[in-house]
């Protein structure tokens, strides 16, 4: 069995979920187990939500430290819809009381993090 | 558009960047480490990351760069810049949107820096008005003039025979503990001595810390560390910094070049560094090649070497020399590295550990040194003597097996041999005594013209030195007008006189 790259997988993966194949995740997670690439999963996973981007439709999480509003939820989408340009968004929401406050929002290759944490951090950083 | 319609819209652009509003956090693009080793991170994502990008890790222990050099479809293969041992999987990474530059100017002189640029001698830290790219490419033809100025290392047996000119890459090649260092020392502190104006650029590629400590000592002593820079790699730092080594002391030599002055580079040694990019290479997984070498060893240091340049006259005629060190084992020229930097280079000087054990020293190779360009750079005085010598030499070469039969042989051959002899015996110079020109030309002329015949020839160096002291104290204006050697020996008529009336009265003393 040939292997091939995780760009190709994922574009793969992506083009059969648009077209509403959602068999393709049984598909391959029996490829990985064959090919013992099971430990690729996560980056996969990132690679398939890059390669939806790619296709207009964004995969995106947030993590805050209490269960979003929706005024917030609405605001964060409409930001996100510009900041991308695209129209389709999926929303996966967390709790993460480490972040002590803000909120933290990543997509597959870009985060945007506006979390007390990473401010303190920075601070730290700073050696002040 | 006028003039200053233009300068006007250049201030407006940059005054409307630094007045932009971000709106709080914005999006950054990040990947992640997904494993890291031996000075290697693999990173996943950064789908926008350049060839030779700075990239930061975010660590626990604060943020360690590493530059991409391996750009794959799923991964890519950034070198650590710093220590591997804060990095682990799952680190965020950004990219740092430019490629490695380093502090260039005049505020590097005597000072003693790391290939990042930052300070290692306890001093300040340095702060430059300026930064220079580590990787840049070379010039091009129009930007170039040939090599016609010399480049005067103060070590006889060079100057005489293959002389280096300002813009030319001089390879120094030979075994271990045969002076390869210390012909590039002496260079360097020949052009405090004659006060030239060059300045030394000495990179250290993984030598021992007290080797360069020691070298360094010395060239505070000989008060040329006013004009030096040092650029220091230990055999303990991480590979990428033996590689990235003799880019960034290039870069701080370019910035003399490029504002018409001149500079001296010195590689010590590119072995090394041909041995840390291997180092690099295999653990990116690039196939290996012949000597496990990867396959653009070669291009590793032709970019290199083709960065030192005389430039024209349009570009300022400022000159960036290269000296390159290559290490050979066991006098095998014909290794790869070596062979490689032979045909890259202008020519070089071949140490015999041999001739070093019998006390000829420098022990430079006449028959296998060569200079491919210097000859039109060699100052007049010093070349019209020069062709008699490397004919003497090459001559008592050929004859020099049959040096022991003595009185068998005919009056000619033995005329030959001795003077074969005292040339030699001239050609050895101590370390740190770099000769000047009217030196040099003095001493030439005199064996040639066989006036010091009748010096015996263990005597020569004896009878040298007095006539180089009775010369300075008895004629310095002359002397001087001939330091400047801007005409054959013969030319300086009154000159010649001097010489000759001094040097039969030193020989007197010396015969046997």
């Amino acid at each position: 069995m040939s292997l091939f790259s995780r760009r190709q997988l994922a574009n793969y993966v992506a083009d059969q979920l648009l077209a509403g194949r959602s068999a393709v995740i049984d598909e391959l997670a029996a490829y990985l187990v064959e090919t013992r690439r099971i430990k690729e999963a996560d980056t996969l996973v990132m690679s398939i939500e890059s390669a939806l981007l790619m296709r207009g439709v964004l995969v995106a999480e947030v993590s805050s430290t209490r269960p979003l509003s929706d005024s917030t939820r609405t605001l964060i989408a409409s930001k996100l819809r510009q900041a991308f340009q695209t129209q389709t968004l999926h929303l996966r929401e967390r709790t993460d009381p480490s972040l002590l406050g803000g909120i933290l929002v990543r997509t597959a290759d870009h985060e945007m993090d506006g979390t007390l944490r990473h401010a303190l951090n920075q601070l730290k950083a700073l050696k002040v | 558009m006028s003039e200053l319609q233009v300068a006007e819209l250049s201030k407006a652009l940059r005054s409307a960047i630094a007045n932009l509003s971000t709106d709080g956090e914005t999006f950054e693009e990040v990947g992640i480490v997904t494993r890291v080793g031996d000075g290697v991170a693999w990173i996943h994502g950064l789908s926008r990351c350049g060839f030779n990008e700075v990239v930061s890790i975010e660590t626990h222990a604060g943020d360690v760069e590493a530059f991409a050099l391996n750009l794959m479809e799923d991964e890519i293969g950034a070198v650590l810049l710093g220590s591997d041992s804060a990095v682990a999987a799952g680190n965020k990474v950004r990219l740092g949107g430019e490629v490695l530059s380093v502090p260039v100017g005049k505020e590097l002189l005597g000072r003693i820096v790391n290939p990042l640029g930052q300070a290692m001698d306890g001093g300040p830290p340095i702060v430059t008005k300026q930064r220079g790219l580590v990787e840049r490419s070379a010039i091009g033809v129009m930007g170039r003039k040939h090599v016609h100025e010399p480049l005067m290392t103060g070590i006889m047996a060079i100057d005489a025979m293959f002389p280096i000119g300002r813009g030319q890459r001089e390879l120094i090649i030979g075994d271990r503990q045969t002076g390869k260092t210390a012909i590039a020392l002496d260079t360097m502190i020949n052009q405090a001595k004659q006060k030239t104006g060059v300045v030394n650029v000495y990179v250290a590629v993984g030598q021992k810390l007290s080797k360069v400590a020691r070298l360094v000592e010395r060239l505070k002593q000989e008060g040329v560390m006013e004009q030096t820079i040092v650029v220091a790699t230990g055999p303990s730092d991480p590979a990428s910094m033996l590689y990235l080594a003799p880019y960034a002391g290039t870069a701080m030599g370019e910035y003399f070049r490029d504002n018409g002055q001149h500079a001296l580079m010195v590689y010590d040694d590119l072995t090394k560094h041909a041995v840390a990019y291997r180092q690099m290479s295999l653990l990116l997984r690039r196939p290996p090649g012949r000597e496990a070498f990867p396959g653009d060893v070669f291009y590793l240091h032709s970019r290199l070497l083709e960065r030192s340049a005389k430039l024209s006259d349009d570009l300022g005629a400022g000159s960036l020399t290269a000296l390159p060190i290559i290490e050979t084992q066991a006098g095998d020229i014909s290794a790869y590295i070596p062979t490689n930097v032979i045909s890259i280079t202008d020519g070089q000087i071949f140490m015999e550990t041999d001739l070093f054990y019998q006390g000829i020293r420098p022990a430079i190779s006449a028959g296998l040194s060569v200079s491919r360009v210097g000859g039109d750079a060699q100052t007049p005085a010093v070349k019209s003597v020069s062709g008699q010598l490397k004919l003497g030499l090459s001559q008592f070469r050929e004859l020099a097996a049959f040096a022991q039969f003595g009185s068998d042989l005919d009056e000619a051959t033995k005329h030959q041999i001795e003077r074969g002899q005292r040339l030699t015996e001239l050609l050895k110079q101590p370390q740190y005594q770099p000769l000047a020109i009217w030196e040099q030309a003095v001493s030439v002329y005199v064996v040639n013209e066989g006036l010091f015949d009748d010096v015996v020839t263990a005597k020569i160096k004896d009878a040298q030195a007095d006539l180089l002291t009775r010369l300075w104290s008895q004629h310095k204006s002359e002397m001087e007008t001939l330091n400047k050697g801007d005409k054959k020996f013969n030319e300086y008529a009154q000159i010649v006189t001097i010489v000759r009336e001094t040097a039969e009265k030193v020989a007197k003393g010396f015969e046997a």
